[in-house]
């Protein structure tokens, strides 16, 4: 009895323990393989987005250049300022010493990362060393090992942020492969296909047979476009605007929401898909939609409005708005989109011709489908 | 001996008070870090 | 008497040169300069699905529960054996003895889970077994003989208790008790040197190739601070697993006498739990500012990163215990008709127990959704965030061991009554040392939350420092005031029986906070096998979430609680008589 009375008592407290455990916030581990992908063919804008993602990631730079006191705080402080006194400093006597410009600037940096001792800013040496040794770890060794083409990232990326012009090179086809080592707590998606579906691409692109046509056709955009010009479109979509299309349509923050090796891989999927088969005279709208829930579809409206969980937050979210609208209202604002803007959200946003797309039947469908859209 | 015990707590905490603020000094000091300045933030 | 002799000038010579041999046998520098291997992810064994990760994990775990028990307990059978020759005690004698005898059964057992660990490790990672072996070439070898040295006097030194009793024999005897810690300790500083060596390689150069002799190898910078945790944590934690042991024969037994023996033995274990337990935290602090030094990317891996969560955990456990090893010896006060005119001060300890408690819990960051966000003002909640941070951490945890030796040394003070002229002065003198050092910790938190990082850390020194001068201070003016006092009945036995389940919440607790840290420090090497060297390609590479580790850790305790029953069985099955047989003899 006893002893039964003393395990019972061990194993609920085991229990608690794990209860606690498993309260906590987790951090699940990332189980993908590490996946390489070429960096050739990546432009400056790539290169600094690249930078950033490294700073905060594999480079594990932002464990010490925070807000903390570990070492300058490079995101916060005022880069264009400091480089040049930096350069200036009379205890500095490395490669640029003395020197000026943006690539005297890139010299600095790149020697920073891999001899950090070269030179440390004032206050930052280890303790007892009177700044003379640098406690941070030379990036190209074990275990950040940087490549060659990832240090230049990174200077590119403080480079862009000390509003100068990144003087490094641009990586070429010889160059190794960068492989995202999973340091942060959401793994990378390492399927094209599930990329697309998570930055709902083909709400706007007509990409694998979606049908939409807010934005350009995607389909052999690799027979238009370069593989640079590609990523930078995904990056700074207003960059280039495709002609018949509008700018300010595509979120902007796409280079800040992936992650680079996803960045990569899309755009390799992008670069490889086939010209899409041509396109008939009556293909214009397509079939006509006979359900409300196909006219939502063929003419993207979640891609930019929050519509059955599609999270998106260009325009207002539909579920649940016939709280607020009459049916006739919700159709004139679709009929002319400009004329009651909703709070919080900016005009110029949406087409306002989908009254002359649309047929009549397919206007009442939507506005029914709508009405009838509960929270 | 010594006295009301309650004059050896008050001479026993100036002692101590002391000894410790000897302690900490020292520490502050080997670490390199100031004693007695003003560190409120602005 | 001859063969005595033997045995004596034997043991010495064998204590004196048992870590000569490792270190000589350390001394070739073979030098092989070719790199780690790189093994990559179709290199290493996938075998009938079983998770490699967590079959070596477990056996690890399990082998340094039990090694950790089976050092620890002769290191305080020998004290306890000397305890009996200082005071003529043969109470403390028959205790040593019994401490032993619970060793006995579990040693064989750590032998086997080693050579399972030892065969999984082999057979699921050879490359970096292959590597490892290259580094350190001839000491393997000698840590095998070394075990094989630690059985015999083992052995020797269990079976000859009672041949080598009395007299000069004693002496001979713990001679071999002398051998046996050191060849014990031995055993654990090279297995330390290897798995600090993974952690911070040493005698090699960047690439792997070796150019070091063995014992820079050995000699990396985390061994000695992994040396002193152990070492600590050992004694803390076979100290419980005896406690409980005890604490389990005290609810057993009927027999009055036996009941005071019980408890009289889960006292002192207990006692000698929580004196393993009072320097922890600062040997963690030294191995903590170790890691630091070595690498400050793997320090805050470990303190600010993905692990940081954990420390909750940590803080729960910890606290658990802390508030076990009070409730126990507040206790203990009802063992004399002196502790009830202390009892009247518990109510304070424990408050200040509780609230350090859930201080050292508060997270620094919540993890809320955007709207609890808002209604918080951010992410900090306004009056708790702050009790979040380091400072206030480090106050609350300082306090409690003040507070705790506070509950000691209340106790301890219960049975004895103070003759000295000096008495009362005395008390004041200890009530200011109590007063003064509480404030400088609170002083020195309070300056460290309104001060930048670099004083928040520096801050923190002088709080362990007042900490440690409260308790050598009081311990040393107890010396003093204590001498010829009056001791005070004891009433062994005179105990509840709710008390005997905090003796079993600290071996429960001790092991999984055990499992818990073992997790921390492996993880700290992220996905290498040897950090910065060789790279763990595996497809189990990745530090596992909390859940999955609070799991593991979970069924490894329970293991290990059953390895436990079983042994305690197999000591007690040693003198049960057959029914309606007679006994030969009496058996302590």
């Amino acid at each position: 009895m006893t002893f039964l009375r003393v395990i019972g008592f061990s194993l609920v407290m085991l229990l608690g323990f794990m209860g606690v455990s498993h309260l906590l916030p987790q951090v699940e581990p990332d189980l993908s393989e590490p996946i390489e992908v070429s960096t050739d063919g990546l432009d400056m804008p790539g290169m600094i987005a690249l930078g950033e993602s490294l700073f905060t990631g594999k480079g594990t730079c932002t464990l010490c250049h925070n807000g903390m006191g570990r070492a300058p705080d490079l995101l916060e402080m005022d880069l264009a300022a400091t480089f040049p006194s930096r350069l200036n400093d009379g205890r500095y006597t490395g490669v640029s010493a003395g020197k000026e410009g943006a690539k005297a600037i890139e010299g600095y940096i790149l020697e920073s990362m891999k001899d950090p001792s070269a030179f440390v800013v004032s206050g930052f040496g280890k303790k007892g060393t009177n700044d003379t040794e640098s406690p941070m770890p030379t990036a190209d060794k074990a275990p950040i090992e940087l490549t060659v083409v990832e240090m230049n990232a990174v200077v590119a990326f403080l480079q862009d942020r000390a509003e100068l012009e990144p003087t490094v090179p641009l990586p070429s086809a010889e160059d190794a492969p960068v492989a995202e080592e999973p340091v942060e707590t959401i793994a990378a998606l390492t399927d094209p296909v599930d990329i697309i579906d998570e930055y709902g691409c083909a709400a706007c692109h007509n990409l694998n047979d979606s049908g939409a046509d807010i934005g350009p056709e995607l389909g052999g955009i690799g027979s238009r476009l370069s593989r640079a010009l590609v990523m930078e479109s995904i990056i700074d979509p207003n960059a280039v605007i495709a002609d018949g299309y509008d700018a300010d349509f595509m979120p902007a923050d796409f280079g800040e929401q992936m992650q680079l090796t996803e960045l990569l891989l899309l755009t390799d999927y992008l670069m490889a898909l086939p010209e899409p088969a041509a396109v008939s005279e009556d293909d214009e709208g397509g079939p006509e939609a006979t359900t409300g829930l196909e006219v939502v579809e063929n003419y993207g409206c979640s891609g930019c409005h929050d519509l059955n969980d599609s999270k998106a937050d260009i325009g207002p979210k539909l579920n649940g708005i016939a709280n607020r609208m009459s049916a006739d209202e919700i159709k004139a604002a679709i009929l002319d989109p400009e004329a009651v803007i909703a709070d919080g959200f900016e005009g110029g946003m949406m087409p306002d011709d989908f009254g002359d797309e649309m047929t009549d039947g397919e206007m009442a469908l939507l506005v029914e489908y709508l009405t009838n859209l509960t929270e | 001996m010594l006295g009301n015990k309650w004059v050896v707590f008050a001479v026993a905490i100036i002692v101590w008070l002391g000894v410790f603020y000897f302690i900490d000094k020292s520490i502050m000091e080997t670490q390199g870090l100031p004693v007695r300045t003003n560190l409120m933030p602005k | 008497m001859k063969i005595s002799h033997l045995i004596a000038l034997l043991t010495v010579a064998i204590a004196l040169f048992a870590p000569d041999l490792v270190l000589a046998a350390t001394d070739e520098a073979a030098r092989v300069l070719e790199g780690a291997p790189k093994p990559s992810r179709l290199d290493y064994p996938v075998i009938a699905g079983i998770s490699a990760r967590k079959l070596a994990w477990s056996m690890a775990q399990m082998h340094l529960f039990l090694a950790a028990f089976v050092l620890a307990v002769p290191l305080f059978a020998i004290a306890t054996e000397f305890m009996s020759v200082v005071t003529g005690d043969d109470r403390f004698d028959d205790m040593a003895r019994e401490f032993m005898k619970i060793t006995m059964a579990a040693y064989s057992l750590t032998a086997l889970v080693g050579g399972g660990l030892l065969l999984s490790l082999l057979v699921f990672y050879p490359h970096l077994m292959g590597y490892m072996i290259k580094v350190f070439r001839g000491q393997m070898l000698i840590y095998a003989l070394l075990f094989g040295l630690e059985s015999i006097t083992l052995y020797i030194y269990f079976y000859s208790w009672d041949a080598l009793r009395r007299g000069n024999r004693k002496w001979y005897h713990m001679s071999i008790g002398l051998v046996l810690n050191t060849v014990g300790l031995t055993l654990m500083f090279i297995a330390n040197a290897w798995t600090s060596f993974m952690m911070s390689p040493a005698g090699i150069d960047p690439s792997g190739a070796i150019t070091g002799t063995v014992w820079e190898a050995t000699r990396n910078p985390l061994w000695n601070p992994l040396n002193l945790h152990r070492f600590l944590a050992n004694i803390a934690y076979g100290g419980a697993i005896v406690g409980g042991y005890a604490a389990y024969m005290f609810l057993a037994e009927k027999d009055p006498v036996k009941k005071a023996h019980y408890d009289w033995m889960g006292y002192t274990s207990n006692f000698i739990a929580i004196l393993g337990f009072l320097p922890l935290p600062f040997a963690g602090y030294w191995l903590m500012a170790e890691i630091y030094a070595y690498s400050q990317q793997m320090g805050i891996t470990a303190m600010g990163g993905i692990l940081a969560w954990l420390f909750i955990i940590q803080a729960v456990l910890i606290g658990t215990i802390m508030l076990a090893a009070n409730y126990y010896l507040w206790s203990g006060l009802m063992r004399t008709d002196r502790g009830a005119e202390y009892a009247k001060y518990v109510k304070y300890i424990a408050v200040v127990i509780v609230g350090g408690f859930l201080v050292w819990v508060t997270p620094h960051t919540l993890i809320l959704t955007a709207n609890e966000i808002q209604n918080l003002g951010g992410t900090h909640h306004k009056i708790l965030g702050p009790l979040g941070i380091m400072p206030a951490k480090n106050t609350a945890v300082n306090l409690m061991l003040v507070f705790t030796f506070m509950s000691f040394q209340l106790f301890y003070r219960s049975s004895r009554i103070p003759v000295v002229s000096w008495a009362k002065s005395g008390n004041m003198i200890v009530v200011a040392l109590y007063v003064v050092g509480i404030t400088n910790i609170v002083g020195a938190g309070l300056y460290g939350y309104i001060t930048p990082t670099v004083y928040k850390v520096g801050a923190s020194v002088p709080q362990v420092v007042s900490t440690l001068t409260i308790i050598i201070g009081s311990v040393i003016l107890d010396v003093f005031m204590l001498r010829g006092a009056k001791s005070e009945k004891v009433h062994w036995g005179r105990m509840t029986e709710r008390s005997q389940y905090a003796l079993f919440v600290l071996p429960v607790a001790f092991t999984w906070l055990m499992g818990l840290m073992g997790y921390i420090r492996s993880s700290l090497r992220t996905n290498w096998h040897i950090y910065t060297v060789m790279k763990d390609n595996s497809p189990e590479n990745y530090i596992p979430s909390l859940r999955d580790a609070g799991n593991t850790i979970t069924a490894i305790t329970l293991g290990f609680m059953a390895i436990m029953v079983f042994v305690f069985w197999l000591s007690r099955l040693g003198k049960t008589i057959q029914k309606g047989t007679t006994a030969q003899e009496d058996a302590t």
